[in-house]
């Protein structure tokens, strides 16, 4: 698809009117800058989350006690997973919705461009809440991301503040989600229809449709847990008469859409870097637009397979295991269309390319794990063991966080207005890659080993994998400074980037300059 | 040129602010989401966990909030018409009515430094062609120039 005119810029009437100083960054309502705080939260937050997971890698490294105290092991386990997920993963991609989708619509913005920059705001807050909570009486929440019942309810004033945390979060994503979902249905410019919209703005519609519909039960679920707590009342405590797996219902009804809320975004970008580097349209662009909603549809159907072992009927395992196994269908579908997109295309590698194909690889083994852990006989060996840590790693990371790194190489050049250092990157990338490996897959033996997850201690028959896995974790945290070298270097200065740096890329958001101008499609650009 | 910026030239130009969701899907959107929310919210509600539902219904306050306010300027639109003796401008914008009527023997057609195209006269100004691109302004600032000096000369 290409516009029928250039976007004039360079012409005068260009001009940035935003305020100067940290001013501009607190009132701006411009989706750009806000596209940039969100990218620099999540990355200051993916930081934080990641020097907790090297607090508990060293801690694993041998057997025994060594630095920390079991409880503060647990609330780094804790606040690692709430900080990955709702800190980092999440508002990177919003964070890419913000600077990218007016761009590849022909949008002068967000449709609620104060609504935006109040979403961002709540971020910090949360953020502030969560690590303060570990300063409180009793430490932060030492209860794992999902936040189980009946030790929630017990635990110190560090929960109260982790549940306003989630709270805001919550808030932050809806408020963001009904932007984007707003943003994509009305503003598209004239001639762009839906099925001619890019796949990162379709994943992102789907996903916005999956955060209104999720963040509600999420919201519901601690809400219960506070009053449970201060009020009196008796959801989840058994003493009362409540019972404590409705949370695990509640939380998973929320927790596994969730997976894909932070996937499907991931598959848009991954949908916008193969086909720019295979110079190639993708491949069966309508079968990936009903692949999206399908898994994004199944995902509200599966929640009980995290559940396998609180006590369910044998038919209901069965009905989890086969909606479980369904999924695979649609995934299936459009790995199948990137490989499809790639043969015998004009293929070249470079980092935004190496972190897609890395992710595809990944992403995939991730899948299969995931189909083994669907089998109800499987899982109940595997229940909370490291096996199950070691497959959502590879979904998470591997999957999200790598796919998110090629979208920044991929569009920094827009961002910033240079080209990325391309040996750095791939440094970063072959870096990344088998530290990645290194750290996680041999987590697959531990858990078939039967080495349970959430414990600072372990037996000594895991300590050899724990050191591998623990080496790895450490190589694969300080990469990540790499990446912000190379992110600041090309902030900094670096070869000039065309409107279009990459030859095979099409759309809209390369038809203006690069770096994008402060304002772009003030007026809508005609699609033909 | 897309039907919905284009202006229909005849004595009457119209046009009308780009809003890619119908109001009619718009509807249809919220009702299925509002469904799939409240649903949700009433079967968690069912099994005794009722505090889902108050959230469910919050949001979906909230994106029908967002759906009405794009709805409200979905039917922003500009109607220039001009007949004998007068140029009338009619612009529509959240809901409301603005209507100016110039003297057609003195209105005159002056294009901006920054590219946008005004109607001069009788001591007023009123700039239009605000839905349209850089082209159809240029378009239509031409179309209103050569039917004025028609209307003048008396060759309408």
């Amino acid at each position: 698809m290409e516009a029928a005119h250039a976007h004039e810029s360079g012409t005068g009437h260009e001009h940035a009117h935003h305020r100067a100083g940290i001013m501009r960054w607190v009132t701006t309502t411009n989706h750009k800058d806000i596209g940039t705080m969100y990218l620099w939260f999540s990355f200051v937050m993916f930081m934080v989350g990641g020097v907790m997971a090297l607090i508990v890698r060293a801690e694993l490294f041998q057997p025994g006690l060594q630095y920390v105290q079991p409880e503060f092991f647990n609330q780094m386990i804790t606040l690692h997973g709430l900080i990955m997920v709702f800190g980092a993963i999440m508002p990177a991609f919003v964070g890419f919705a913000n600077w990218m989708i007016p761009l590849m619509i022909g949008a002068p913005d967000m449709a609620f461009a104060r609504m935006n920059n109040w979403s961002f705001w709540l971020l910090p807050v949360a953020a502030i809440l969560l690590i303060a909570s570990m300063f409180v009486t009793g430490g932060a929440a030492g209860t794992g991301w999902t936040l189980y019942a009946p030790l929630s309810i017990q635990m110190g004033i560090g929960m109260d503040l982790t549940i306003f945390a989630v709270h805001i979060l919550g808030m932050s994503s809806i408020m963001g989600s009904i932007n984007i979902a707003t943003t994509i249905l009305n503003l598209r410019a004239p001639g762009m229809t839906l099925m001619k919209m890019p796949m990162f703005c379709w994943t992102w519609l789907i996903t916005a449709f999956l955060l209104i519909a999720t963040m509600p039960v999420l919201a519901g679920a601690v809400t219960m847990t506070l009053t449970d707590r201060h009020f009196g009342t008796s959801f989840f405590n058994a003493a009362g008469g409540g019972d404590p797996v409705l949370f695990q219902h509640i939380f998973w009804f929320f927790g596994h859409p969730e997976v894909y809320i932070i996937a499907l975004p991931a598959f848009g970008v991954v949908s916008q870097v193969i086909p720019a580097y295979a110079r190639k349209p993708l491949f069966g662009y309508a079968s990936m637009v009903y692949a999206t909603a399908s898994i994004a549809i199944i995902s509200f159907f599966v929640w009980a397979h995290h559940m396998y072992v609180v006590g369910m009927p044998v038919a209901g395992q069965i009905y989890f295991m086969y909606a479980t196994v369904l999924i695979a269908v649609p995934t299936a579908v459009k790995v199948f269309n990137w490989v499809a997109t790639m043969w015998r295309g004009a293929l070249t590698f470079e980092t935004p390319m190496l972190f897609c194909v890395g992710f595809l690889f990944l992403f995939t083994v991730g899948g299969f794990t995931g189909l083994i852990l669907a089998m109800t006989a499987v899982d109940v060996q595997v229940q909370d063991t490291y096996y199950v840590v070691a497959h959502f790693h590879y979904v998470m990371v591997a999957g999200a966080l790598f796919s998110a790194f090629g979208a920044v190489y991929f569009w920094i050049p827009k961002w910033t207005g240079h080209l990325y250092d391309e040996r750095l990157g791939k440094l970063h990338f072959w870096l990344s890659f088998i530290s990645f490996n290194v750290t996680f897959f041999p987590q697959h033996f531990l858990g078939l080993a039967g080495m349970p997850r959430r414990i600072p201690d372990y037996a000594l028959q895991f300590a050899d994998w724990n050191a591998v896995s623990s080496a790895g974790a450490f190589v694969f945290g300080f990469s990540q400074l790499l990446f912000l070298y190379v992110v600041l270097k090309t902030i900094r200065g670096g070869e000039k980037a065309e409107a279009r740096p990459w030859d095979g890329a099409q759309g809209l958001e390369w038809t203006v300059p690069s770096p994008a101008p402060y304002h772009t499609f003030q007026e809508a650009p005609t699609l033909r | 040129m897309d039907s919905c910026w284009a202006y229909r030239l005849a004595c009457c130009f119209s046009a009308r602010r780009n809003c890619s969701l119908a109001p009619d899907a718009a509807a249809a959107l919220m009702a299925v989401v509002a469904t799939i929310s409240l649903g949700v919210g009433l079967a968690f509600a069912a099994v005794g966990a009722w505090p889902v539902l108050p959230f469910s219904g919050l949001e979906i306050i909230g994106l029908v909030w967002a759906l009405l306010a794009m709805r409200r300027h979905a039917g922003d639109c500009e109607r220039i018409t001009l007949d004998a003796c007068r140029l009338r401008v009619e612009i529509r914008e959240a809901g409301r009515w603005t209507r100016h009527e110039l003297n057609a023997s003195w209105a005159q057609v002056v294009a901006g430094g920054d590219g946008s195209v005004r109607l001069r006269g009788q001591g007023r100004e009123i700039v239009v062609g605000r839905h349209l691109d850089a082209q159809g302004r240029c378009s239509l600032a031409t179309e209103l120039r050569r039917r004025l000096a028609a209307l003048r000369q008396g060759t309408a």
